[in-house]
């Protein structure tokens, strides 16, 4: 990495957390640490929403995604506008009108205490483990590309959001989170406008596309409603709009962005901006990954792009063999590289050498799994899933200096956004539900903020050490993706009940919602359902279950006492 | 966390709802032109 790189890093993560500190100076009361002091405007609002949801791992792994499967991924995010509509139109006003910190709250005034710290319990399950994973996603990227520690990239994260979060609270995670947001939107236009550039000349935007659908890598709707493929409309429709609802309607990292409103309008319009610019966001970044397989149709790819891992191979006894994997990668790349001449030349005619492209490309691919098993053969520990590696490689290998050092600031901005959202709900949550709700009923305001800064650090101490030991997962994105989709069905399922059921009771949900949890777990370790639709048995069991129990359980002679 | 400035109409946020939703359908006919014609 140059000084010029290393310049534009550290300056921006310096402008942005100083950016915070300055605006959030000054005494602190409840209202301002833990609400944000109810005066933001709809488009901090719907930046913060959108900052909070890009993590790191969107991207590192996206990219990787559209590079690997294509645009398909996109289709995760049709249920965004659709959940935003509905929680404007339904949920947000009610968490206004019962004026409560946290959503937990309302469980409380609509069922009773234990609903309220049932559901507060799996969100600080939940999304504890989620900071740790956004911390530690970019973490061992960053750290197995540029040669940092480990340990040090994780202690940096987790030190400078923690810093900011605790002094400033709600405020300063929603003022950051503004620069974040125009950083990481910004360089990831650069990137795409700098990779389309890199293309070669002959080559027009309309060819690049093409040549992508050759691959089919262009193909982002599937219509054909199949359970066992993870992303298609009907499963973006039905189970993607289930984990938005949940998301966004009941993850206090979330709720709490909204709340700082400084009316319910502004609220409202800052989530239906999250619902206009979710799907064009996701298309830039998987279209990103879209543009850098094309680049790698006119410049040899690496076979496997986890270099370290290769290394350790090149070190071992079967070195001949990566050398030999290597070789009939390269000539195949050749091949396909003349065939790619001949189909750019001739724009008529171009279906014959399709068939024989998509037939040389199958035949590298089988290479690239032969060298992935290799991988294994003599690591057997090591991530073969090397599709989140290849947005970094080739931002480090082909971008010109500055450029890197603005992707990586887009890496750690989004980093720091997610944790900080993240760390400032849980050390919320504790407090409000927990702290002062049933261990110290009497605390004052000022007892209040000092628990919340205290939370606040701790819950950043436990997710850097979550991160420092995380095994390595598949893929990343995907494991934070199913880690909530196990946890959100029910917890969307206990709101609608409390929304929409007035006859439920709060002793019958609360039996529902651990019996639908427990068949989401049964559904994860027992089942091929695609993850999506996890959201959706959790939910359905939750609303199902309550009548069920209810209908065996006496109603209490007191409406009062459930 | 105010109270609504002024009364808002349901017709108002009714037409805005309509406009996110609108905009998701015209996405997603984009999108699977995209895919058929680049197939």
């Amino acid at each position: 990495m140059s000084g010029l790189d290393w310049a534009v890093l550290v300056g921006t993560i310096a402008l942005i957390v100083a950016y915070g500190a300055w605006k959030t100076r000054g005494a602190q009361t409840v209202g301002s640490y833990l609400r944000g002091g109810s005066d933001a405007k709809w488009w901090t609002i719907g930046l913060s929403i959108m900052a909070t949801q890009a993590s790191a791992i969107t991207f590192l792994s996206t990219p990787g995604q559209g590079f690997e499967d294509g645009l398909g991924f996109v289709q995760f995010y049709f249920g965004v506008p659709i959940a935003m509509v509905i929680l404007s139109a339904t949920i947000v006003p009610i968490y206004y009108r019962t004026r409560v910190l946290t959503a937990y709250e309302y469980l409380e005034q609509r069922f009773d205490l234990k609903t309220r710290q049932l559901t507060a319990l799996i969100f600080l399950l939940q999304r504890g483990l989620g900071a740790g994973l956004s911390i530690y996603a970019p973490a061992i990227i960053l750290s197995t590309v540029l040669g940092w520690s480990l340990l040090w990239t994780n202690l940096v994260i987790g030190v400078v959001v923690i810093a900011y979060t605790v002094s400033g609270g709600t405020r300063a995670v929603n003022q950051t989170q503004q620069l974040q947001m125009a950083v990481m939107l910004g360089g990831m236009a650069l990137a795409f406008g700098y990779i389309l550039l890199s293309l070669p000349p002959q080559l027009s935007a309309g060819d690049a596309l093409e040549l992508a659908g050759v691959f089919g890598k262009m193909k982002a709707v599937d219509f054909e409603p199949k359970l066992e493929t993870r992303y298609t409309f009907w499963s973006g429709i039905t189970g993607g709009t289930f984990v938005a609802l949940a998301y966004f309607g009941t993850d206090q990292s979330q709720v709490q962005r909204y709340l700082s409103g400084e009316t319910l309008k502004e609220s409202r319009m800052g989530l239906l901006m999250n619902g206009l610019v979710k799907v064009p966001m996701q298309l830039l970044i998987l279209g990103v990954g879209v543009l850098v397989f094309v680049f790698f149709q006119f410049h040899a790819r690496p076979v496997f792009f986890n270099a370290p891992e290769l290394d350790v191979v090149r070190r071992s006894d079967r070195a001949p063999a990566l050398v030999a994997l290597e070789q009939r990668h390269d000539a195949l790349f050749e091949e396909k590289r003349a065939l790619i001449d001949q189909w750019v030349g001739s724009p008529q005619g171009r279906a014959p050498l399709e068939q024989q492209l998509r037939a040389v490309e199958d035949r590298a691919k089988g290479v690239r799994a032969e060298t992935r098993k290799l991988v294994k053969e003599v690591s057997p520990r090591a991530n073969v899933k090397d599709a989140d590696y290849v947005f970094l490689t080739f931002v480090m290998k082909n971008f010109p200096p500055g450029l890197v050092g603005l992707l990586l600031a887009v890496i750690l901005s989004a980093a720091m956004s997610a944790t900080a959202s993240a760390l400032n709900a849980l050390g919320t949550t504790t407090v409000v539900d927990f702290y002062q709700r049933s261990w110290r009923p009497g605390a004052t305001d000022a007892d209040r903020v000092r628990a919340g800064k205290r939370f606040t650090v701790l819950w950043g101490v436990l997710a850097m050490a979550f991160a420092m030991f995380a095994a390595q997962l598949d893929n990343l994105i995907q494991a934070v993706n199913i880690l909530g989709s196990i946890f959100y069905g029910p917890m969307l399922g206990v709101f609608l009940v409390g929304f929409f059921f007035k006859s439920a009771r709060g002793t019958p949900v609360f039996v529902a919602t651990l019996a639908a949890q427990a068949l989401v777990l049964a559904a994860f370790f027992a089942s091929d359902i695609g993850f999506l639709w996890y959201n959706v048995i959790g939910c359905a069991g939750v609303v199902l279950f309550t009548f069920a129990v209810q209908a065996v359980m006496p109603a209490p002679k007191s409406w009062e006492n459930p | 966390m105010a109270p609504e400035s002024e009364p808002e109409t349901e017709g108002r946020w009714g037409r805005a709802y309509g406009l996110v939703l609108g905009v998701l359908a015209l996405e997603v006919v984009l999108l699977a032109w995209m895919s058929w014609s680049y197939a």
